[in-house]
């Protein structure tokens, strides 16, 4: 019998890193270049078929964390997974998305998530070298190395974040 | 006492059995006794028993809560809420103070809501009370005895519940929905998760309390009402204003749900199908009410009593305005002279106004027609009268009297009064007839002019024939006499009077001068134009001439005033001489000047203008015309020739002699001198010519150059050759001599040129001197000429005095060209001595060889010293010539 089930997925990660842009290539299917800095929360449903369950994913995409403007534990509360969205061409936004992992993890437990490094588009502009990617690897994070402009591993990320949600 | 003994026989013997009993049963179960005892103790000893059951109440509970649940609730409730009933009879306070955080939000959260509703309901009030919706509610208020208060609540408390909302509290996610319309359901999901986010962002954002939230959102006339319990939130979308009693409903919905759900939202994983169960709850909130509008129903009587209402005024409009039209044509009819209305009324539909009417009065038609009424709108009924009124007396006196159309009559009380002109014996007649006229006593008619007066005759006499101001008329008798002057048309005028002024008999014109007759034009002329005694004036039929000479000021004048003259048609001046005319000066100067044929004259506006030739004699006597004739201002005589001038004796000696351009001819006293370039032959023909100018005396050829002599030719090298300043160049015979210094580069340069130079057969250059080729003779022969000395001394040996005075000649020969080169001798003197003389011998060697070049003429600007040492022993001082390169 097929089930229907609603999941809150919370989307973190450093200002810029393409959060905005995934949701957007996820749900619509379209990239905009231009930059818009969310204020506050973004929400947008998506749907997956994966086997005879629905998941209803409320991705909540969080405006960026700032030094001055941290993301409020409220954002994080009820989540039911997270994407870590981390910007290739930063190295520092490896850090904030470290930082937002240990966050989530006190306020929602031991929940599935998967890590994103965004912008393999721009792969010539990186500051990540292959040994930091092991590195991120080493500490058990799921990586994927995806791009919000041309849609490379976005949908797969979703896919993988909700088929860990309903093992 | 037998059943004593009985007993106590059978107690002994029972006592023995039983003792053995006990025994045996000591034997057989003395430690399960001892237990049983003791269990026996626990549970008949209250305190034993309580602290059993203390030890395993919680887990029976439990046990009991799992297989039948409510079971202990149900019966502990009576038990619990009687001893919380005693608790607060004993003592409110512990009760109070344990559930005071509990209490507290909920009794806030309460009055608040409270106490919204109650601004809300006295908002709508204060709203309504002044409009006349407001007064409407309150009539509807007295009619139905409800309280004012109550009738606005229900009027303005129109509002749908449009959606409800159940949200997971923790995540947002949305656990049902429900919705007025179907298609609002589509994306309740996101509503839900957004309300959350927005929930969070307020509180992130606002610094409130933990458990504070969004009560309320509002936007227009849509509220978002927001009911939130500990794990889910309630929420539900009103349009309009709904009644404070939903918050309360949504509360206990709200309550209701956690209740029922709770194990539900314990385990809920994102499936909220389980969540359809409290669909029908959420349903009954889906309320709404509809504010009562009013029907239109009785709008057709309101229209019909409208029309009625709006025929009845028309209807009474019309009626006043026609009683008023019908009062303003009596009023007027009464006011008219000659007419008295006496009544009014209707008469079988017309109007009926009967009275009085003096048959001399107007026909009252026109004022009919003024007021819009025609005839047959109104019967007149009129009675004859003669009315007194003073317009009607009047018409009266005139239809009796039968004044002229220029004698007005006017009535004073009652006196008739007559003015304007009159015969007299209309007036006698008037006075006659005055008896026939009623309510007149007299006649007066002190402002009556009587037509055959003097005073009214002469009046009439300047009145018809308006006489100009140079005549004086007046009467005698019937005679108009006029005296003065004045033109023949009124003379012939006046001469019929008797015609057009009646009463006048005769005309006497005797004393009166025709001012057309030519005598009397002639005089005013003259008088007038006041001419020169050169001029005379003529008159003849009224044309003004004028002969004779006059100035042209009085010409001109008189051109223009004589049209003024009264009286002259047209003036002729052809036989008048201007005496300052062009042409008049133009005659009298040729008569005076008497110019020779050569000159011709002209006058223009006073200026003498003489061209031509003429000589000096005549122009000098014409250079005095202003004073020889009269009336010339000025002469001009720019374009006259004088025989004997420069100008005009160059003129004519270029036009003889014709002379090339590169000649250039002069005239000065009689002198023609020429200058430049020209050929023998021209010069020749030029000096046979210039004899037939006359008044030229001379001819001067001094400057003029022979393009076929030596000298022009000789020009022509040096401007070829351009020698500098040192040389000179000569011409003798086709020979040409170059002498004096020059250098090297002119010398070769030349040395080309002058193997093609025209009219020079051979050319002489040995006296030219080459600056580089003499200078380096000059220092060659002083280099070759080691001059010496007497051994340490500065004596010169034998002999080489003179071989220097024959180096100072050679000098001396081109002292010109040292000069230009600034060239000079150096001579260096030497010595073989040891030491510090050695120098000062050198210097004293030299010094002496200077001295004696000195003695022979050179200067010793020319000379230049110095001494030097040496071993070399054989000549003592050396010579060389320096001079400044050359450019």
């Amino acid at each position: 019998m097929s089930r229907i089930l609603q999941k809150k997925v919370c989307l973190l990660g450093a200002f810029a890193v393409g959060k905005t842009s995934l949701v957007s290539r996820f749900v619509n299917g379209i990239f905009s270049d231009k930059y818009l800095s969310t204020m506050g929360v973004k929400i947008d449903r998506k749907s997956l078929q994966l086997d005879d369950v629905t998941v209803n994913m409320m991705l909540w995409d969080v405006h960026g964390e700032e030094s001055v403007k941290k993301v409020p534990a409220a954002y994080m509360r009820g989540s039911a997974a997270y994407l870590l969205v981390i910007d290739g061409t930063r190295s520092a936004t490896v850090d904030t998305a470290r930082e937002l992992h240990a966050r989530m993890r006190a306020e929602v437990g031991d929940v599935p998530f998967v890590v994103l490094l965004n912008k393999v588009d721009l792969k010539d502009e990186w500051e990540l070298s292959d040994a930091d990617v092991a590195t991120i690897r080493e500490e058990g994070w799921e990586c994927l190395m995806t791009s919000a402009c041309t849609g490379e591993n976005v949908e797969a990320a979703f896919i993988r974040l909700a088929d860990q949600m309903i093992a | 006492m037998s059943d004593q003994q009985v007993k106590n026989s059978d107690g002994d013997d029972s006592c023995k059995q039983n003792g053995d009993f006990n025994h045996l049963k000591e034997l057989l179960l003395g430690e399960e006794s001892r237990q049983i005892a003791v269990l026996e103790e626990h549970l008949e000893n209250p305190e034993l028993h309580a602290a059993d059951m203390g030890r395993v109440l919680h887990k029976a509970v439990q046990i009991n809560q799992q297989q039948e649940p409510g079971a202990l609730a149900d019966a502990l409730a009576p038990a619990v809420e009687s001893s919380l009933y005693a608790s607060v009879r004993k003592d409110p306070d512990s009760l109070g103070d344990a559930l005071f955080p509990v209490m507290a939000p909920a009794i806030r959260k309460s009055i608040i809501s409270i106490m919204h509703g109650m601004v809300q309901s006295l908002n709508h009030m204060l709203e309504n009370s002044f409009s006349f919706q407001g007064l409407k509610w309150r009539l509807e208020s007295m009619h139905t005895g409800k309280s004012f208060a109550e009738i606005v609540m229900l009027h303005t408390l129109a509002y749908r519940v449009e959606q409800v909302f159940l949200i997971h509290k923790a995540d947002g996610l949305l656990l049902q929905h429900v919705s007025f319309m179907e298609e609002d359901t589509q994306n309740a999901d996101l509503v839900s998760s957004m309300l959350t986010a927005i929930q969070d962002f307020v509180r992130d954002s606002f610094q409130v309390e933990a458990n504070d939230s969004i009560e309320k959102l509002s936007m227009g006339n849509m509220v978002v009402h927001i009911e939130a319990g500990s794990k889910i939130v309630l929420a539900a979308v009103v349009r309009g204003n709904a009644p404070a009693e939903f918050t309360e409903t949504l509360q206990q919905r709200c309550e209701l749900i956690h209740k029922q759900m709770a194990g539900a939202l314990e385990a809920f994983d994102g499936d909220a199908s389980v969540f359809n169960a409290v669909r029908p709850d959420m349903e009954s909130c889906l309320l709404s009410q509809t504010a009562s509008t009013p029907t239109g129903s009785n709008l057709k009587a309101k229209l019909m009593l409208s029309a009625l209402a709006l025929a009845l005024v028309g209807w009474s409009v019309w009626g006043w305005y026609q009683a008023d039209r019908e009062q303003k044509l009596i009023r007027a009819l009464d006011a008219l002279p000659g007419f008295v209305v006496i009544r009014s009324g209707d008469e079988q539909g017309a109007l009926l106004i009967a009275g009085l009417r003096d048959p001399l009065a107007d026909k009252p038609d026109k004022l009919l027609h003024q007021y819009g009424f025609s005839n047959d709108d109104v019967r007149l009924i009129w009675t004859p009268y003669q009315s007194l009124e003073r317009a009607m007396q009047i018409r009266r006196a005139r239809a009796v009297l039968k004044p002229a159309a220029k004698t007005r009559l006017n009535i004073d009380q009652s006196k008739l009064i007559v003015s304007g002109v009159a015969q007299s014996s209309w007036l006698e007649r008037a006075r006659a007839l005055q008896p026939a006229l009623p309510g007149i006593s007299e006649i007066r008619s002190d402002q009556l002019v009587l037509s055959d007066s003097p005073e009214y005759l002469l009046q009439e006499a300047i009145k018809q024939l308006q006489p100009p101001t140079t005549v004086r008329l007046s009467i005698s008798g019937e005679t108009l006499i006029a005296k003065g002057k004045a033109p023949d048309a009124w003379l012939k005028k006046a001469a019929i009077v008797m015609n057009i002024v009646p009463g006048i008999k005769v005309y006497d014109g005797s004393a009166m001068i025709n001012m057309e007759a030519d005598d009397y034009l002639l005089a005013e002329s003259v008088r007038l134009l006041n001419p020169p005694s050169s001029a005379r004036l003529h008159v003849y039929q009224g044309i003004l001439a004028a002969s004779g000479k006059a100035s042209q000021q009085w010409v001109e004048r008189t051109a223009s005033a004589a049209a003024l003259v009264p009286g002259i048609k047209a003036y002729d001046d052809s036989k008048l001489v201007n005496t300052q005319s062009d042409v008049y000066l133009l005659s009298e100067s040729i008569r005076l000047l008497k110019p020779p044929s050569s000159v011709r004259l002209t006058v223009d506006q006073g200026i003498l203008i003489a061209t031509g030739k003429a000589s000096s004699r005549w122009v000098k006597k014409a250079s005095r015309a202003l004073h020889i004739v009269d009336g010339i201002n000025g002469y001009d005589y720019s374009n006259l020739v004088n025989t004997r001038s420069n100008a005009y004796l160059l003129s004519q000696a270029n036009r003889l002699l014709k002379p090339p351009s590169s000649v250039r001819l002069s005239v000065r006293r009689g002198r023609l001198a020429a200058k430049g370039v020209a050929s023998t032959r021209w010069i020749n023909n030029a000096r046979k010519r210039v004899k037939r100018i006359a008044g030229i005396r001379s001819f001067d050829t001094n400057e003029l150059i022979d393009v076929g002599s030596n000298a022009y030719l000789l020009a022509k090298i040096k401007r070829e050759l351009q020698p500098p300043a040192t040389v000179t160049l000569k011409l003798n015979k086709r020979e040409l001599i170059i002498s004096g210094i020059a250098t090297t580069a002119w010398a070769q340069r030349i040395g080309k040129l002058i193997l093609h130079i025209d009219g020079v057969d051979t050319v002489w250059q040995q006296d030219l001197v080459v600056i580089e080729k003499a200078l380096a003779t000059l220092k060659r022969m002083l280099l070759n000429a080691d001059l010496r000395f007497v051994a340490n001394t500065s004596q010169l040996m034998d002999g080489e005095t003179s071989k220097i005075q024959r180096l100072a000649k050679q000098l001396m020969k081109q002292a010109d060209l040292m000069r230009i080169t600034q060239a000079h001798v150096q001579i260096t003197g030497y010595s073989g001595l040891l030491g510090e003389q050695a120098e000062v011998l050198a210097l004293s060697r030299a010094e002496m060889v200077k001295r004696e070049l000195m003695k022979h003429g050179l200067t010793s600007k020319r000379v230049k010293t110095s001494g030097q040492k040496t071993q070399n022993e054989g000549w003592a001082a050396r010579l060389d010539l320096v001079w400044r390169a050359l450019p």
